[in-house]
């Protein structure tokens, strides 16, 4: 597709357990335009941060890609490329991962070699993928320490991930993943571990950078409010599938899939003044353990139909220009049908 | 501080300190302190709800830790009314304390590690009841049924260990354990924080629910501002140690007085993606509370701040019937809050 920079069909991550197969992933399409921010939404446990690392291809064992395809397009002289035709430690992977894709974690403590200095590690980077001048890399990392707003940037490069706070052991985290100057950067939720004012901080340095390095961006958080601040698109997740995509205003103000509508209900939003009920989703998430071909929400959905939506999976399909969504109140489209037709 | 009406109130707390002494070196010499609460004043009525609001290390948990005692607080007094008499929780010796404790009980943030994995549920739940010996035998195993309906879980699932529970479940299992003894007062932890955003709304309503069927009073301490605005009736906001603003709900997210409390309000990811504007973002980081600023603690970070703000330390002050600030510009400044 023109000027989307990652476009993944049909993708299938499937982790077998001793229990039986989850299928975290189940017939994920979505595509990434360049400088644009793809905002995924969902609960934990939905797939989000596992679409992530099959697009990076630095899964768990246990888990594999069963089916589909994820292209990268690049505008230099490498074109598309096709990442599920490599090998996770293959020589390709390893010089896109960083070079052209980075990611952030949402717990930057973890995240971080903590026997490693941040410089160290941020260094690693460029000597892997840009140059082997240590006066030149050691240039471009103070210059980007500077950019994410790391004040004394020369002492900071010594220090250990322990020495620093949340908020600038994030903002580091962002310099070295974007370092390389990547196309596109996964951040997944980056911001939650946060207090609300340093989250502030991070959100407006993301967009900032966005703009002056010119990448996209797959925000990845369970949280409305954020996303609805910094993403174009929206995808809503819920057992592996995308069950609604639109862009964010559509999506905000007039979201279509009762899972969405559920969700926007549920949540105590703020300035709403009267205590009011919440409006709960009853039960739990499922986990998606050898599933029933069934709508993922049917045991939870306020308007499920008895008879259409327990006997098959609906298929993804667009209501209106930009707006799809995975519903029988919509389309008595099936999964199976979409997936003929392609 | 004043309260028109002393009666209703069931908690009253009076310059609460807690400092943790920072020790360094061979002899563990204290070098100095960290002012985790720093002369708190505050009282809840019975059967309100009191929101704690604050950022990471602004003391909030530390308050209410010091508030039923499982810190020992430095310094002030903590009263609570007791068979219609205030008692000072700071002055009761052990064997008083446990008379005392049954009425105030706290429910945790981390559903999966404030529950013993070796214990069944029904044991979790009565083990309030065996340590203040209020039921034994058919009694107990009657009541612990009670509790497990009550929070609407499966009596079938009453011999099943945590590990078997969702977060939203074991989440329930705290509370019903928090209600065994039939406490009046409950400090709720951050209790929805580590919950998924479907789940968070069922544990709302259900505190809602019991708040009302058994005139519970709640202290609930809170980072996210939409959860404290939907829950409380009156909201606290602390800053490195201190209380620095503290009013009716309403007023306090519509008319905030205090600098800190706007940026707060405004730094909140709205919904609507229209209203994406108008983030108020503060420079640098929380104070630390063991080498805090001069002057008021939030001057470096302040859009407003003024030579004075530097150098005093402002008073707390009553500038509306009922809304308390701490700030020396806190009547000339004209705020905005949520709309």
């Amino acid at each position: 597709m023109k000027d989307s920079i990652i476009e993944v069909q049909n993708l299938k991550t499937y982790f077998y357990l001793d229990e039986g197969t989850v299928k975290a992933v189940d017939g994920l399409s979505l595509d990434i335009k360049e400088k644009k921010t793809l905002g995924v939404m969902g609960e934990s446990g939905c797939g989000k941060s596992v679409t992530a690392l099959s697009i990076l291809r630095i899964l768990p064992k246990q888990a594999k890609i069963v089916g589909g395809k994820i292209f990268l397009h690049s505008t230099n002289n490498n074109g598309t490329r096709e990442l599920t035709k490599y090998k996770p430690d293959s020589v390709e992977m390893r010089n896109i991962r960083g070079k052209e894709i980075s990611m952030i974690f949402q717990e930057p403590m973890t995240s971080f070699s903590p026997v490693h200095t941040i410089g160290n590690q941020i260094l690693e980077s460029i000597y892997y993928h840009d140059t082997h001048d240590k006066k030149l890399a050691m240039e471009k990392a103070l210059d980007m320490l500077h950019k994410v707003g790391i004040s004394n940037s020369k002492q900071r490069m010594n220090e250990y991930p322990h020495q620093l706070s949340g908020g600038l052991r994030q903002r580091a985290m962002i310099a070295m993943a974007l370092v390389c100057r990547p196309k596109l950067l996964i951040a997944d939720e980056p911001t939650t571990a946060l207090d609300v004012t340093i989250q502030a901080q991070i959100l407006e340095l993301m967009q900032s950078l966005q703009e002056e390095l010119g990448m996209a961006i797959m925000f990845i958080t369970h949280a409305l409010g954020v996303i609805s601040s910094i993403s174009e698109k929206v995808a809503v997740m819920y057992l592996g599938r995308i069950v609604e995509f639109a862009d964010t205003r559509t999506l905000f103000k007039n979201p279509q899939h009762p899972y969405t509508i559920s969700l926007f209900k549920s949540i105590p939003g703020i300035g709403r003044k009267a205590r009011t009920r919440l409006e709960a989703i009853k039960g739990n998430v499922p986990i998606p353990l050898d599933p029933l071909p069934q709508c993922g929400f049917y045991g939870r959905c306020p308007c499920a139909m008895n008879g259409t939506c327990d006997t098959a999976v609906p298929g993804l399909t667009e209501i209106e220009e930009g707006h799809m969504v995975r519903c029988f109140l919509h389309s008595s489209v099936k999964e199976t049908d979409n997936d003929q037709s392609k | 501080m004043t309260s028109q009406n002393k009666s209703n109130v069931i908690l009253e707390v009076k310059n609460l300190k807690k400092y943790f002494p920072i020790q360094k070196g061979f002899f563990r010499k204290t070098t100095g302190y960290v002012k985790a609460v720093d002369d708190v004043d505050i009282y809840i009525n019975e059967g309100e709800t009191l929101g704690l609001v604050g950022e990471s290390g602004s003391g909030k948990t530390t308050l209410g830790r010091c508030i039923i005692r499982a810190l020992e607080p430095t310094e002030g007094e903590v009263y609570f009314r007791y068979n219609g008499e205030p008692v000072n929780l700071v002055s009761l010796d052990r064997t008083g304390m446990s008379m005392v404790r049954r009425h105030l009980q706290m429910i945790f943030q981390d559903p999966y590690s404030s529950l013993d994995p070796r214990m069944i549920i029904s044991d979790i739940i009565a083990e309030p009841l065996y340590g203040n010996k209020v039921l034994k035998g058919k009694e107990l195993k009657e009541r612990v049924r009670e509790l497990v309906e009550l929070v609407g879980l499966e009596k079938t699932q009453m011999r099943r260990y945590p590990h078997a529970f969702s977060g939203g479940q074991r989440q329930r299992i705290g509370i019903a354990r928090a209600l065994a003894s039939r406490p009046k007062l409950i400090i709720a932890d951050e209790p929805v924080s580590a919950l998924d955003v479907s789940i968070q709304a069922q544990i709302l309503n259900l505190l809602q629910d019991l708040q009302k069927r058994f005139n519970l009073t709640y202290l609930f301490i809170a980072h996210d501002l939409s959860v404290i605005e939907h829950i409380s009736d009156r909201v606290a906001v602390m800053y490195v140690g201190k209380i620095i603003e503290l009013a009716e709900t309403e007023e306090l997210y519509i008319k905030p007085k205090h600098p800190y409390t706007e940026a707060l309000l405004s730094a909140v990811p709205q919904l609507d993606p229209e209203k994406r504007t108008g983030r108020i973002i503060l420079p640098g980081e929380v104070a630390n509370p063991a080498n805090p600023p001069s002057g008021c603690y939030f001057h470096p970070r302040c859009n407003y701040a003024k030579k004075i703000c530097e150098t005093d330390t402002p008073k707390w002050e009553e500038v509306a019937p009922e809304h308390f600030v701490v700030c020396h510009f806190a009547k000339e400044l004209t705020l905005k809050g949520v709309d």
